[in-house]
């Protein structure tokens, strides 16, 4: 593959089921956004924004049809590309398919929020777009300077886009003879009706970073496995007591818990890509088989998770299909039966097998003198009708963001994570983008 | 900040309901959550269309696994008395079973237009009684078929007492189906009026066979057409009464 950046950029491997899923529901966007000391001023913020589209070109680009393959195109500057908030997150469906932009800034007061759809990156590539940006907007606005050594400094606006930024590095580390990845059973699904399209909630809730991370320290495994464990527990003590109240469950309530965890490749297989590079690790629990306790479950992730983030296991996710799909055999079937043949896998071997998906982000970071100015920071998952929700954690400075984007209406599973982590001595609040709830005392 | 009394969180933002349980939000905060966990939700909302979704497979496999025993039944026949003699009576056995087990998937598919909460229940019930009234139609039906191939019979099934026991099978059966409740569950009380009437039948049968050279139903009728439905009402009060949550739930009201 060249490594020149051109004007037009394939998918990548993990992209391309995207365009052929998307819908009202499933728009495939997600969202990061920051929270600063002062509501943002609109000049300076466009001003950085072009500093940062300059930095990252393959970033502001346009989904476009081709005959056999969708491809992303680079556009002009989008002067309209900073736009006040919506009221509901991650669901411009109209503005993906009319206007094809696949990056959008929203603004509202002192909240700046980046919504980029998965087509184009993952979190840790949407991630380092907005630390430039909000360096930049920062250093516009406070006239900040930072010691040019320090390891926070994001990727700088002034310096231009770097060599194997844009490459697909799924490509780079598939094997052609590699063995494909069984497929796990279907998992259990809350059994509730789904939001109206164009509807997506989001509790998230804040805790102490230096709290959860007391707790999971003391327990010998990380931030990421500590909350993976409550949320099993959470799910699992709701698949319990739906069991006990209904005595005839159908058998499609009666599956596993599985949790998709999405694992950052960059630093395994040692790439800079700012395109799609990840995949996932799966632990599951059965409660079918008993109830677990929290230490068994506590146990049983961080074991599970360790044991398959080792570099061989993670490509066996991707290195097959990565291939495969550059054959010219597979290139030269129209678009038009493709986008059939992979919604229908994806219904297949998509969400349906996960109960839903924790994804942690890791630490919103920047110089210390920048940091000064940033409150906190969310992350909220893209929608996803088939596991109706999904689950998110960002860091930013002691604040530990957990945000559970919805497309129903109940609230059983958040309930019992926020109260366990509660009854575990962490300090919560919670916040919530709907508003005219309506009390019931069932749920 | 304001503090959700069930969950001990704090709550950011102006609300007056806690976001996750709907509890009034108080100014204090509690220092641990409420001990008990909340229970599951009750009912399945949003389940019942992935249930419902192919009403046509019912319908097709109980065919295909009742015309098994159809087909043996009809050959048989065939082999032995070289006619259609007593084959039909049991195909239409096996045709109202297929009824029985086909229709409800059929009349309780659930389409997805939208549709407000209470005509959706209305809709529900409709149907449910309407389906109610097309088996015991069926069954009628078939008790006047087997009365007229047993024409020569002392007992003369639809218009006697087949009118009653279709009636009340139908009950019975329709709130067995739809419930899906096992007979255990509903208490013995009512089932000894039942029982009682068909001691009583079955001993006039026995005694006027014995006695009057001939099976004859005098009394033993009149006791059970008053016993039997008696035993009925009995029986429905209890069962909707007592488990009133769980048939709305079967029936997805």
């Amino acid at each position: 593959m060249s490594t020149q950046r051109g004007t037009w950029y394939p998918l990548d491997h993990s992209a391309k089921i995207w365009p052929a899923v998307l819908s009202a529901r499933f728009t495939s966007l997600f969202r990061l956004s920051v929270v600063l000391d002062e509501p943002l001023v609109l000049e300076d913020l466009r001003t950085a924004a072009s500093a940062a589209r300059r930095r990252y070109p393959y970033f502001s680009v346009e989904l476009h049809r081709g005959l056999f393959w969708y491809f992303l195109e680079e556009a002009g500057e989008d002067r309209e590309a900073v736009k006040a908030d919506r009221h509901w997150p991650c669901m411009d469906y109209p503005g993906l398919k009319k206007e094809r932009r696949l990056l959008r800034l929203y603004v509202y007061g002192p909240r700046l929020s980046l919504e980029v759809s998965h087509v184009l990156t993952d979190g840790m590539g949407a991630m380092e777009y907005l630390r430039t940006l909000v360096y930049e907007y920062l250093r516009i606005r406070h006239g900040l300077a930072a010691d040019e050594d320090d390891p926070l400094i994001p990727r700088l606006p002034g310096s231009g886009p770097e060599e194997g930024e844009w490459i697909d590095s799924y490509l780079d580390h598939g094997l052609k003879g590699a063995p494909a990845k069984t497929l796990p059973e279907k998992a259990f699904h809350l059994p509730f009706r789904l939001l109206n399209p164009g509807e997506y909630r989001v509790i998230s809730g804040h805790l102490s970073l230096s709290s959860v991370q007391a707790s999971a320290r003391s327990m010998g495994v990380s931030v990421t496995e500590y909350l993976v464990s409550v949320l099993f527990l959470a799910f699992q003590d709701y698949w319990i007591a739906l069991h006990r109240v209904n005595r005839r469950t159908p058998r499609r309530l009666s599956r596993p818990i599985r949790i998709l965890v999405p694992v950052n490749l960059r630093g395994i297989f040692g790439s800079r890509t700012m395109r799609n590079f990840f995949v996932y690790v799966d632990p599951q629990i059965d409660p079918r088989l008993g109830a677990y306790g929290f230490d068994d479950i506590v146990k049983y992730v961080h074991h599970y998770m360790r044991g398959e983030k080792h570099r061989q296991n993670l490509r066996r996710h991707f290195a097959r299909l990565a291939r495969t799909e550059r054959s010219m055999a597979v290139r030269m079937i129209p678009l038009l039966i493709k986008n059939l043949v992979l919604s229908l896998s994806y219904q297949r071997q998509g969400d349906s097998r996960f109960t839903t998906s924790f994804s942690n982000i890791g630490p919103f970071a920047l110089p210390e003198p920048w940091m000064r100015h940033v409150r906190w920071a969310d992350f909220y998952p893209p929608p996803s009708p088939i596991m109706k929700q999904a689950v998110s954690m960002i860091s930013c400075g002691d604040i530990l963001s957990v945000s559970f984007g919805k497309m129903i209406a109940e609230t059983p599973v958040e309930k019992r994570f926020f109260r366990e982590l509660r009854r575990r001595g962490h300090a919560v609040s919670v916040g919530t983008n709907h508003r005219s709830m309506i009390p019931r005392r069932d749920l | 900040m304001m503090y959700c009394p069930e969950c001990a969180v704090g709550i950011r933002g102006e609300h007056e309901f806690c976001p996750l349980c709907a509890s009034r939000l108080q100014d204090a905060q509690p220092e641990y959550p409420a001990d008990v966990q909340p229970p599951a939700e009750i009912g399945y909302e949003g389940v019942a269309e992935r249930v419902r979704r192919k009403p046509w497979l019912i319908g097709m496999v109980t065919l295909g696994v009742l015309f098994i025993p159809g087909a043996i039944s009809f050959i048989v026949d065939l082999l032995i008395n070289r006619a259609a003699t007593w084959s039909p009576i049991v195909l239409g056995a096996l045709g109202l079973l297929l009824l029985y087990i086909s229709l409800p998937s059929m009349v309780f598919y659930l389409n997805t237009r939208p549709e407000s909460r209470a005509s959706r229940k209305a809709r529900r019930k409709r149907r449910f009684w309407m389906l109610m009234l097309l088996n015991a139609l069926a069954t009628w039906g078939y008790l006047l078929y087997l009365d007229r191939v047993d024409s020569d019979g002392l007992l003369n099934w639809a218009p006697d007492f087949g009118s009653l026991a279709t009636a009340l099978t139908l009950v019975v059966v329709m709130a067995f189906f739809y419930t899906l409740q096992p007979p255990g569950a509903v208490r013995r009380g009512p089932l000894l009026f039942i029982w009682l009437s068909m001691y009583v039948v079955v001993l006039d049968l026995l005694i006027s066979s014995m006695l009057l050279d001939g099976e004859f139903f005098g009394w033993s009728l009149i006791v059970a057409a008053s016993l039997i439905p008696l035993g009925a009402v009995y029986w429905i009060i209890e069962y909707l009464v007592s488990h009133s949550d769980r048939v709305k739930r079967r029936l997805h009201i």
